[in-house]
């Protein structure tokens, strides 16, 4: 009896595992091809979208900027403070490459996204089922998918790859800030120690990290909004999809990883 | 043959029966009042007809074809046909009044933004809301969202209406400005459905009326013949 429940468990899980992927998958290729299908309209969704450029770039650049400077300078200061024990100050330059280039650049900027737009859009589009804001649309002959989903998922793809750009520059002014207040270390001398070590690979997957987090950091929340039932299971759903996100995003993050450097 | 054909309709959510076995015709032209006890499933019913939920068994037939294989197009040209007032006004949050109701005609029509404003102002106008246009939904009371969800609803004479609990929280003046312009757009042939528990204050307009009882339909006629209607069951439900 306990083997057969055990096997039902299992059996739903995977399941509403399957419905999720399928479900998450699916908003981002189906939202595509009906914004380019959507001729008319096109005027309005793009006004969406900018204001979804806007709130998730725009408004999050200062945090960003905060805590980029933050993490070149500690890296810095650590580094620095273990390399000079051995003589190697000259690696500075390579390991600010990996750790802030290659990793914590599009990961940090992801989190800041996540705790800043996939919550207000998962608890929006949550509140806008309940109060059947989405039914209006409908009424009114308005795809959803071209209004709601689309501008959403690339309004937050594109702020996140900009954001990442910005993260990863601000992070190294962070660094170069330190290493001239310590040791005196000319801007020159720091530049050519970054660009020296920086690969069109290191780029490559700064870039599409922060391209796939934002396809999916974006998506999730939409996907579970849509999910919502009552107004009182809105934070639970925001709070299941900040998980979500955070966990995707470290599987991509490992993936692409294991995939460009190993 | 009927506009919309409710043919053995039942809907569940879950294990949840909340319409059995409904049997109605919504003739063109006509308005209808559907009307029950609270929480009977007017709501679900009226959503059914406008596409929004699908049945668990049953059919709806709008001119003879069933809406469940409406292609994802012809959905769409359905719903740019109908209006529909949802019972808690459905307005889009972060848009003011002007935009919402302008949302209809940006994305529909080609209309110039001067006549989407002329056309929106005349009907603001007609419920002394004129001062709402830039305010936002959350500004203005549960009743005057209404309202405005109404003009939203009827902005484009519509071929078909469906009213959700139009009139339960207006005052009595907005009422009959409301039920002016359900007359004027009958009289150019739309067809009205209403759910209501006020049901005497649709009396003058009211063709056929509907009641739902323990998820099934208990009564269906003229407003004459309820009214010679003997079955205890219903006197008692339209006295409460």
């Amino acid at each position: 009896m306990n083997l057969k429940k055990t096997i039902q468990n299992t059996n739903d899980k995977i399941k509403l595992f399957s419905k999720f992927i399928g479900g998450v998958c699916g908003l981002i290729v189906y939202s595509l091809p009906a914004y380019f299908s959507e001729k008319r309209n096109r005027g309005t969704i793009n006004k969406n979208f900018l204001a979804q450029v806007y709130f998730t770039g725009n408004l999050a650049l200062r945090l960003i900027s905060i805590v980029a400077l933050a993490l070149g300078a500690v890296t810095v200061i650590q580094v620095f403070t273990q390399l000079s024990k051995i003589g190697g100050q000259e690696f500075i330059g390579e390991v600010l490459k990996i750790v802030i280039i290659r990793e914590l650049g599009p990961l940090f900027t992801a989190f800041i996204v996540i705790s800043r737009s996939s919550t207000a859009i998962a608890s929006e589009i949550g509140n806008m089922v309940v109060t059947n804001q989405v039914d209006a649309l409908e009424m009114m002959g308005i795809d959803p998918l071209t209004f709601i989903i689309f501008p959403r998922i690339i309004g937050v793809t594109l702020a996140l790859v900009v954001l990442t750009i910005c993260f990863n520059a601000i992070a190294l002014i962070g660094g170069f800030l330190v290493s001239l207040l310590t040791i005196g270390l000319s801007f020159d001398i720091f530049f050519n120690y970054i660009m020296n070590t920086i690969t069109f690979a290191d780029i490559f997957s700064s870039l599409l990290k922060s391209l796939l987090f934002g396809l999916f950091i974006s998506s999730i929340p939409i996907y579970n909004g849509f999910q919502v039932k009552s107004s009182t299971t809105i934070p639970a759903v925001t709070t299941k999809t900040v998980m979500e996100c955070i966990i995707f995003t470290i599987i991509f993050d490992i993936i692409i990883t294991i995939f460009i450097y190993v | 043959m009927p506009f919309i054909e409710v043919k053995n309709l039942s809907f569940s959510y879950g294990d949840d029966l909340i319409l059995d076995s409904i049997n109605e015709n919504f003739e063109k032209g006509l308005c209808h009042i559907v009307t029950s006890r609270a929480g009977e499933g007017k709501t679900t019913l009226l959503k059914l007809i406008a596409g929004l939920k699908l049945p668990t068994s049953g059919q709806i037939l709008v001119d003879g074809k069933s809406i469940s294989l409406f292609s994802k197009k012809q959905m769409l040209d359905f719903h740019r046909k109908t209006g529909f007032l949802f019972q808690d006004a459905a307005l889009i949050n972060n848009m003011n009044i002007l935009d919402n109701l302008a949302l209809y005609y940006r994305y529909n029509t080609n209309l110039k933004e001067v006549q989407i404003l002329e056309t929106i102002l005349n009907y603001l106008d007609y419920f002394d809301l004129r001062y709402a246009l830039y305010l936002r939904p959350e500004q203005l009371s549960h009743g005057l969202q209404m309202i405005i969800s109404f003009i939203r609803a009827i902005l484009d004479e519509p071929e078909l209406i469906i009213l959700d609990e139009p009139v339960e929280t207006l005052d009595q003046v907005l009422v009959q400005k409301m039920i002016e312009e359900i007359k004027k757009l009958k009289n150019k042939g739309c067809t009205t459905i209403i759910s209501t528990h006020r049901v005497h204050l649709f009396e003058k307009i009211c063709d056929k009326v509907m009641i739902i009882k323990e998820k099934k339909v208990i009564f269906s006629g003229t407003i004459r013949n309820l009214k010679l209607e003997k079955n205890e069951e219903i006197k008692e439900m339209l006295e409460t």
